[in-house]
């Protein structure tokens, strides 16, 4: 049988990733899986180091943990266990480092899509991940409001 | 990120606006730019090196005062030093004179100075040594040798990257671990790129002036091999005493990283190919330029820097992602170094123009400093002088700096070798007494963080410094800078 034990649900704080989780929350909830709820922080620039780079570093955790509450609301209902994480580096790599770390079996991700020029300046953090995951990748777009 | 993708179109836009404005306006100009700028030089005051001095000072002191604030706006205070000095600039001398500073100095330094170390940090970034090492005196040493040896061929940056992981899984079970990341910072970080232009950002600048490819290795060989020498033998003696003190520890637990091995290991031949591009664009001389608001920019040069972004391109479409994630490569270090230095680059260009007037210009001054009695060039104050500054400032802009200061003309420079052995040496040998001295010293320091190792605190740090490398700086200056 399908298992489904942990999720990761990489979050940014727009409407589209809280779409997904809410989403992806209502697609698992039978599993009773552990939900990990992953923001990923702007690394700290290299100037900054020692007690001033931890301030800037707390001052950065305690923001992106703020947000993720926001996200722990929305999971609320569905009465699944939620850890909440946060990161700093490389979107695409911090998600599939966290995903290979924990074992997961799904990744729940929004996507927003992106224009001509972004994907050819950036590419595209849900590109890549779907790329290097070891794990099914649930990409959600437009998803109908419920 | 779309909001980044905006300003990336803005900006790229921007771009486009300018040079086609650029083009336009250097069109309908009739005045020789180049001689005006010549003679701006005099007559400049020395309330024009303001800007430069508040930019260079901004990246040593707002990381301490307000790290919040630099965290989220080092970018804008780069951008307001440059625009301090470019806007007086361009109503008291002209716009035809602002944009060809602005423009000689883009694409005759800054556009191949980023490109060089954008190459190398992608190419680097792609190679990486797994495997378990277990931190013993002779292993640590043999580390910081082989980096020392590298440095030269693959950038301080690069080595630094490739090595400081393994390093600090060496030592992971070892209790005194400090003293191993500073002499790594000093060897591996600063003094083993001393040998060729691709080893320290400063020397390539000298390249980019004119300094030929070897001249370096061919005059600073001996120096870098009598000064790491005796780091490496005081390295050796210092971790010897500390491991018996620890009880010659072994690491606890099993072998998780499995045999020693380099993954991505082509990426070695694409630094083969930065080192070949970098060689050839200083051997071969085509005659040929194209001109931007009356700025010649030589073939070579344009060949040179496509070249170098085409292996970094290969190497990142080649590379396995898994070995960029072990190393945790991303781009923020590269933008920070790109929008530092363009306040840099653009808030120097008044300091090297009086440099240039020598003794007509407003910092006299300074050339008497480093003058003897007879009128003579002195070494010794061009080396501490020039190392002084690059400890607390950026090295590379004080080789700059000194190099004008010098006269700035290679031919003579090189035939000269003492001046410019000194400006070089104690450009990249000073670069590593403080943290701020050299990019890779506080990339060093912050990985060196992130792996839990309590790294010393600026002015921590500087009492190793000069505990350790000021002494043998003051030997290095009666063995070679006298």
């Amino acid at each position: 049988m399908l298992q489904i034990n942990t999720v990761l649900m990489p979050v940014d704080g727009s409407q589209f990733s809280k779409e997904a989780v809410r989403y992806g929350a209502q697609l698992v909830s039978a599993h009773k899986p552990k939900v990990y709820l992953l923001h990923v922080t702007e690394p700290v620039h290299m100037t900054l180091g020692g007690a001033n780079a931890e301030q800037v570093r707390q001052a950065n955790e305690a923001k992106s943990m703020a947000m993720l509450e926001t996200y722990k609301e929305i999971l609320a209902p569905s009465g699944l266990d939620v850890t909440l994480l946060t990161r700093s580096g490389r979107p695409d790599y911090v998600i599939l480092n966290v995903e290979e770390e924990l074992a997961c079996d799904l990744i729940v991700i929004g996507s927003r899509g992106l224009s001509v020029l972004e994907s050819m300046v950036m590419g595209s953090v849900v590109t890549r991940v779907l790329e290097g995951a070891g794990c099914p990748v649930l990409v959600t777009r437009n998803v109908r409001s419920q | 990120m779309r909001k980044k993708a905006g300003w990336l179109s803005l900006l790229a836009l921007l771009a486009i606006g300018a040079f086609v404005g650029m083009f336009l306006f250097s069109e309908s100009l009739t005045v020789n730019l180049h001689e005006q700028s010549e003679a701006l030089g005099k007559q400049l005051g020395v309330v024009w090196v303001i800007p430069f001095v508040c930019m260079l000072l901004s990246i040593a002191l707002l990381p301490l005062v307000t790290p919040n604030f630099w965290h989220h706006h080092y970018g804008k205070i780069s951008a307001f030093w440059a625009l301090a000095f470019l806007v007086p600039f361009a109503i008291f001398h002209g716009m035809g004179a602002a944009i060809y500073a602005v423009a000689h100095t883009l694409f005759l330094e800054y556009i191949s100075f980023i490109v060089l170390l954008l190459a190398l940090f992608t190419i680097s970034g792609g190679v990486c040594l797994r495997g378990s090492l277990v931190g013993k005196p002779q292993v640590n040493t043999l580390i910081l040798v082989i980096g020392t040896l590298i440095a030269s061929w693959m950038g301080t940056t690069g080595a630094a990257m490739l090595l400081i992981r393994p390093l600090m899984r060496a030592i992971a079970h070892r209790k005194y671990k400090v003293h191993t990341i500073v002499f790594f910072i000093f060897l591996v970080a600063n003094i083993g790129g001393s040998l060729t232009p691709l080893g320290d950002p400063p020397l390539f600048l000298g390249f980019l002036k004119g300094v030929s490819f070897f001249w370096t290795f061919t005059h600073l060989a001996l120096p870098v091999a009598v000064l790491a020498g005796i780091l490496l033998a005081l390295y050796f003696a210092v971790d010897s005493y500390l491991y018996a003190k620890e009880g010659k520890p072994v690491p606890e637990g099993g072998d998780k990283e499995g045999k020693l091995r380099l993954e991505g290991g082509y990426n070695l031949l694409l630094l083969a190919g930065v080192v070949a591009s970098v060689l050839v664009s200083g051997l071969w001389k085509p005659d040929a330029h194209f001109t931007v608001f009356q700025v010649d920019i030589e073939l070579q040069n344009i060949a040179r820097d496509v070249m170098l972004l085409v292996l970094a391109g290969i190497s990142l479409k080649i590379t396995p992602v898994s070995i960029r994630r072990y190393n945790e490569f991303g781009w923020e270090p590269i933008l920070e170094v790109g929008k530092l230095f363009a306040g840099i680059f653009l808030s120097m260009i008044p300091a090297i123009a009086i440099l240039k007037a020598g003794s007509e210009g407003a910092l006299s001054g300074i050339i008497a400093m480093v003058k003897t009695a007879e009128g003579a060039d002195n070494h010794t104050m061009y080396f501490w002088l020039t190392g002084a500054l690059s400890g607390f400032l950026d090295n590379a802009p004080t080789y700059l700096v000194f190099f004008n200061t010098a006269g700035g003309v290679p031919e003579v420079l090189m035939q000269e070798v003492g001046t410019l052995m000194a400006i070089s040496a104690g450009a990249v040998f000073m670069g590593a007494n403080t943290y701020i001295g050299n990019a890779p010293n506080f990339m060093v320091r912050s990985i060196a963080e992130s792996g839990g190792i309590k790294m010393p605190s600026f002015f921590g740090y500087m009492l190793w410094s000069l505990a350790i490398l000021i002494p043998l700086f003051v030997l290095m200056t009666f063995l070679f800078f006298h």
